[in-house]
């Protein structure tokens, strides 16, 4: 009777034990992680998953561990709004995404409508920016970029005429990357802006749109297209002997452009806002993870969808309410990311520092070097 | 039945040992099929993977085949000339017929693209030295050359580019690699059996789920770990987020990729799966079987010895019957005779034990006395009395068991409970045998006197219960009374010549005295008061002299019991030096060394000076009497006394503790001594070497007697013709008071009490007493009336009772007792206040009066200090 008593418990102790065990926190992923243009999201999908093994292998959320629903939206504004749709009725705590501008446009009101937070790595688009609303990001958004390249080419290269290409696939990231751009330049009434714009979803010849260039002759080439485009444009302009310089944003510093730019690549300037030589402990180890894991080296896309996930384990370590995690992370305002913290302002945007130590990235002998600072913020020898 | 008995635990081991050998067997078959099967599984799967392999090489080759004779075509042609040359054709063809093969790009030294087909102008004259499989360095060798796989920005499936270097240049071919899904679709095997295969980088380029390779999925993030590179193939199992997985690997050489077959492992074991319930209820079957079996063939095994344990149980109970067993098995029957062996021994040692009980209780029956057995506990609970009790106690030995009548403790008499206890716990603590004689009350015939020797005996260290014996000694007490009265008288004779001496010179100066007076008188010789106080004075101390001389004479006559009280030891020496050195031949030299302060022992002071005196009367004779006619008479004898603490030889003579106080008196003489026969039997009674006449032989066998009573130790060592000494210890009382210092504090009462004419009636039958003692309490102020008799005392007390205050009465008297006028003169009066007088100590009839209301006792002669003090605490 005793021993029989004593199995029962046993067995009724274990279930109890597995009832209690605990359910792991849903975080959503919404990205293009197929086709063409998939580049940014494969990046970010990986830095994702690599967070994901780094902080479960660490007790994951207060003891819970991190399950990771990932969608591709494949750079559709309409499938972007039924992942946001599924992924809420998922359960999830807060989705890392979308990672282009266009399609965080379209997510923001059902994200709101929804209450779920959308945390994307590299949507930059300024329409988003401060807004009190569900869409929070990591990457500062195209005004810092655009006002930092204006600068840049108005100290270096002193034109009277850019020419822009502009691809109208995310035409929310770079037609506001572009009226960004523009509103910086106006302060210079002498130089005149060229768009030149583009679907790369169509059928493209870059020889006939570089001719276009040619004919319009202008004193340097801004790109804000994505890194194949910019590579192919590239390889045109030195073909046609085109010996300009070319200024891109940073949707196209991918290895992408390295790998089918060529030569015509050398000598293109990005700006970014990390370091890729910083010697942050926690930057490093990422680093080298993702080199072991992947075998090539981090992109400001994985980067950040990296720390995308730190913040929201961090919130919701501090709260584990799932649905104040908003709330959470407008109150505790500071997170820490890979090199160093990271703040939000209440609207969800990052928070830089009025002059930030700028980080200028130029193309050499087939891979990106940093610069540093514009040449009036360069310490002078 | 009981759960231990044989039966149940043979047919446990029978079981044990059969699921043992069974679950064996079932163990090393089940893993022999595990085993079996799992290597069926492994070959299978690999056999699998190694045809996925190779369809998937054929596919490569088949696919390079025409791009390696374009590039053999184009170096022979130099270059394209046109659309119209053999090897434009050949490459339209190719291309044509292999829509897997998306575009051909040769690339000068300097990696820009000479020529691309299916043409591309956007293409055409591009760097390609971007890409890092273009400019790895040139191997002068033709083998081909394979660059990481991409998802195609035309088609959006996985794609590979193949180096083909030709001299400086370099032809790349960039296949589409959307067709390895169909070689992946086609070993898709039962549920889960699927194949799939990766880049070197883990990049899936072949799955069944297309979304998977689109997404360009690491199998890392699937949980796979990374195939070692260049392993040829390789099977094992891994735990996934969807469960265990067997996986076979096998390596596809060309692009350094991995192809893979991966089942469930629930589905690939699924014939172990099956199998298992089988094994299960195989295993079931045969316990049931076992335990039905077993318990068949243990109950056949077992019978014989159910029916010797029946028959030994019978003899358990005492009954001894032939042990009726047939044959059985050898070890059985073994047992069998063994046990009527036993049975039969068992019956004779019990024969032997009857007949030694019977022995033993004839033996204890006959004892003079009985044995027993007691509980150490306060009523010396009895568990086991012999025969003797009824005559010992009265009391039938079932009347005492258990105290179901009476208690052993309630029949002791009350004063020796105490000492009864103490001594016998003591030996108990020391695991000695005790000796004690004390009281009990018999049920009819009243108080006895007992001897009891026993011992404890122990358990776990602790003295649980006392054996031993008792014996009636009420005899022998009564006999060893008389002997202590002759031994008197003896002592009388030999002092009554020294008393008789001290008493002539007594009266002599009283005679003496009174005789200077009369004749003074009857001359009319005036005398002066200062002469006549010193006539009185000397006659006062004549009569206190003899007074003294009477005083110890009672002391020596006493046939009261004795009576234990603390007293000073050196104070009773030195009267017994007084009284003796009175009497002492002239011959004979007497020395004292005694101890000047008090020693404080508790005793009866009577029966002490005896033994002391007779110590020193044996010496004298020692040194007189017994020495031969022609020998010279006298000696020297010895007195010492000290109080010491004993050594260890001396406690370890006297069985007492090292250090123990006691008081030590030492006699001896130089008389004739003893050789060690004598001295070996000198406490024995009735034993002399007097003649007759001289001696009872009683003297030393008492003396040993009163100081073994006295818990002390009497030893003696002699020599032959040079003397004796003996030596005589008591245990010292350490907590006392001074005795001797309390009798010294006492005041003079008497010269501060003053009556004012109070009332005293004096009762004694002596004349001289009463005169004497009426004129003394008159000088004092009160009046006395006086009575011869205790009639006389009663008629005068009932006549005179508001004038009397207190009443002096002797003990003894004629016509009515001091006892018996005291009760009358009670009966008139419950408040009568009477002082009991008797020249005797307290005897019993003393402490009955006084128990009965009388106020005090004065022992006569009468110290005036007591009268006048007790005078004084009655009347004021």
């Amino acid at each position: 009777m005793g021993k029989r008593f004593q199995c029962l418990w046993f067995i009724t102790l274990l279930l109890l034990a597995a009832a209690c065990q605990k359910q792991p926190v849903k975080i959503g992923f919404i990205g293009c992680i197929t086709g063409k243009g998939s580049d940014l999201g494969l990046s970010a999908k990986n830095g994702i998953l690599l967070a994901r093994d780094y902080l479960n292998a660490r007790k994951g959320i207060n003891g819970r561990e991190i399950e990771l629903i990932i969608r591709d939206n494949a750079m559709d504004p309409d499938k972007t709004v039924e992942e946001v749709k599924s992924l809420s009725s998922q359960g999830v705590a807060a989705i890392i995404g979308p990672l282009t501008s266009t399609a965080a446009m379209a997510a923001v009101q059902e994200a709101e409508k929804r209450k779920i937070l959308l945390m994307s790595p590299s949507a930059t688009t300024d329409a988003l920016t401060g807004v009190d609303d569900w869409f929070f990001r990591i990457q500062p958004p195209n005004s810092y970029e655009t006002r930092n390249i204006a600068a840049y080419i108005m100290e270096e290269i002193k034109p009277k005429k850019i020419a822009a290409f502009i691809d109208l696939s995310n035409s929310s990231y770079t037609l506001n990357w572009y009226e960004s751009f523009k509103k910086d330049m106006s302060f210079f009434r002498e130089v005149t802006l060229i768009p030149m714009k583009f679907d790369s979803r169509d059928e493209v010849s870059y020889f006939s749109m570089v001719r276009g260039l040619e004919i319009e002759n202008p004193d340097c080439v801004v790109l804000i297209v994505n890194g194949l485009d910019a590579a192919l444009i590239c390889q045109q302009m030195e073909k046609m002997k085109m010996d300009l310089p070319v200024i891109s944003c940073i949707w196209a510093k991918t290895k992408e452009f390295i790998y089918h730019a060529g030569t015509s690549g050398e000598g293109v300037i990005f700006f970014q806002h990390y370091d890729e030589d910083n010697s942050e402990p926690s930057y490093l180890t990422f680093k080298e993870l993702y080199r072991e894991r992947y075998h090539s080296n981090p992109d400001y896309a994985a980067h950040s969808a990296f720390e995308a996930l730190m913040v929201i384990h961090q919130a919701l370590s501090l709260d584990p309410d799932e649905k104040r995690l908003r709330e959470t992370i407008v109150r505790q305002k500071v997170f820490q990311g890979l090199q160093g913290t990271i703040s939000f302002s209440p609207q969800g945007d990052p928070l830089y520092d009025a002059s930030p130590e700028k980080k200028l990235v130029i193309v050499k002998n087939g891979t990106f070097v940093t610069i540093g600072a514009l040449k009036s913020e360069r310490k002078q020898p | 039945m009981k759960e231990n008995s044989l039966k149940n635990v043979l047919v446990r081991y029978f079981m044990i040992a059969g699921l043992i050998s069974i679950l064996f067997i079932v163990i090393v078959t089940y893993s022999g099929i595990v085993t079996k099967i799992r290597g069926d599984v492994y070959e299978k799967n690999i056999l699998i993977v190694n045809l996925a392999r190779g369809e998937a090489q054929r596919y490569l080759d088949e696919m390079l085949a025409p791009v390696e004779i374009l590039r053999d075509l184009w170096e022979e042609e130099s270059s394209f000339s046109g659309e119209e040359d053999f090897a434009s054709r050949f490459m339209q063809k190719a291309l044509a017929r292999d829509p897997i093969l998306q575009q051909i790009v040769v690339v000068d030294e300097k990696y820009r693209v000479e020529m691309v087909y299916p043409p591309d102008r956007d293409l055409l004259g591009n760097d390609m030295s971007g890409h890092t499989y273009v400019t790895l360095k040139r191997d002068p060798s033709r083998q081909l050359r394979w660059s990481d796989t991409f998802i195609s920005g035309k088609t959006g499936n996985p794609s590979v580019a193949v180096l083909l270097p030709m001299g400086k240049k370099t032809m790349i071919a960039y296949i589409d690699l959307a067709y390895l899904n169909e070689i992946v679709d086609m070993m898709a095997i039962g549920k889960t059996g699927m194949a799939f295969i990766i880049d070197r980088k883990g990049t899936l380029i072949a799955h069944p789920d297309n979304r998977m390779v689109q997404e360009r999925t690491n199998i890392v993030d699937l949980g796979i770990p990374q195939p070692e590179l260049n392993v040829e193939q390789r099977t094992r199992i891994v735990s996934t987020a969807e469960g265990d997985k067997i996986i076979s690997a096998s390596y596809l050489a060309p692009g350094g990729w991995t192809i893979f077959f991966m089942q469930d492992t629930k589905e690939a074991f699924a014939d172990l799966y099956r199998a298992f319930p089988s094994f299960l209820i195989g295993l079931v079957v045969y316990t049931l079987l076992a335990i039905i079996l077993g318990n068949i063939f243990v109950s056949r095994t077992v019978q014989p010895i159910t029916k010797l344990s029946s028959a030994a149980k019978n003899a358990a109970k005492g009954e001894y019957r032939q042990v009726q067993v047939a044959d059985s098995y050898t070890e059985i029957d073994e047992l069998r005779d063994s046990f009527a062996t036993m049975v039969e021994a068992v019956l004779s040692r019990e024969a032997a034990l009857i007949e030694n009980e019977r022995m033993l209780s004839t033996l204890l029956s006959n004892l003079p006395g009985m044995a027993y057995r007691c509980v150490n506990d306060e009523n010396w609970t009895m568990v086991f009395l012999s025969d003797g009790v009824k005559s010992l106690t009265g009391y039938e030995a079932e009347e005492l068991l258990l105290n179901k009548v009476k208690a052993w403790g309630d029949l002791i008499h009350e004063e020796d409970r105490l000492m009864v206890y103490k001594q016998i716990q003591d030996s108990l603590e020391e695991d000695k045998t005790f000796e004690l004689v004390y009281r009990i009350t018999h049920k009819e015939d009243g108080l006895k006197w007992i001897w009891e020797k026993g011992r404890g005996i122990y358990k776990g260290g602790r003295p649980l219960f006392i054996e031993g014996f008792v014996t009636d000694i009420t005899e022998l007490k009564e006999k060893d009374k008389q002997i202590q009265n002759i031994q008197k008288i003896e002592i009388l004779g030999e002092l009554a010549g020294g008393l008789a001496h001290d008493f002539n010179n007594v009266l002599g100066g009283i005679a003496g005295t009174l005789s200077i007076m009369k004749l003074k008188r009857q001359k009319d010789i005036p005398m002066e008061d200062e002469e006549i106080r010193r006539y009185v004075q000397t006659i006062e101390n004549a009569i206190e002299r003899a007074s003294s001389i009477v005083q110890e004479l009672l002391t020596l006559s006493q046939q009261k019991e004795p009576v234990k009280e603390k007293l000073d030891f050196s104070e009773l020496l030195y009267n017994v030096v007084r009284i003796f050195e009175n009497t002492l031949d002239k011959s004979i030299t007497f020395k004292t060394d005694l101890y000047p302060g008090p020693v404080i022992i508790e005793g009866d002071k009577t029966q002490l000076e005896q033994v002391l005196l007779n110590l020193c009367i044996n010496a004298s004779h020692a040194m007189t009497l017994m020495r031969g006619n022609h020998e010279t008479q006298g000696g020297t004898l010895t007195l010492t006394s000290e109080p010491l603490h004993l050594s260890r030889e001396e406690a370890a003579r006297q069985g007492r503790m090292p250090g123990e106080p006691m008081a030590r008196v030492t006699v001896s003489d130089t008389g004739v001594g003893m050789d060690p026969e004598t001295k070996a039997r000198i406490f024995e009674p009735f034993f002399t070497t007097k003649q007759r006449y001289q001696g009872t032989g009683l003297g030393l066998a008492m003396a040993d007697s009163i100081v073994k009573r006295h818990n002390g130790s009497l030893w003696v060592e002699s020599e032959k013709g040079k003397g004796s000494c003996f030596t005589l210890y008591l245990p010292l009382l350490l907590d006392h008071p001074d005795v001797r210092t309390a009798h010294l504090s006492e005041d003079e009462e008497s010269e501060k009490v003053t009556g004012h004419g109070e009332g005293i009636l004096l009762v004694d039958d002596e004349t001289i007493i009463r005169e004497t003692l009426k004129e003394i309490i008159e000088i004092h102020g009160f009046r006395v009336f006086t009575a011869s008799d205790g009639e006389e005392a009663v008629r005068i007390y009932q006549k005179e009772r508001a004038r009397i205050s207190l009443v002096i009465m002797d003990m003894l008297m004629p016509r009515l007792s001091g006892e018996e006028a005291f009760l009358k003169m009670k009966k008139m009066n419950p408040e009568v206040k009477v002082v009991l007088a008797s020249g005797f100590k307290k005897d019993e009839r003393i402490s009955r009066t006084l128990e009965k209301g009388a106020i005090g006792f004065l022992q006569k002669p009468v110290d005036l200090k007591n009268l006048f003090s007790l005078i004084k605490e009655n009347i004021s």
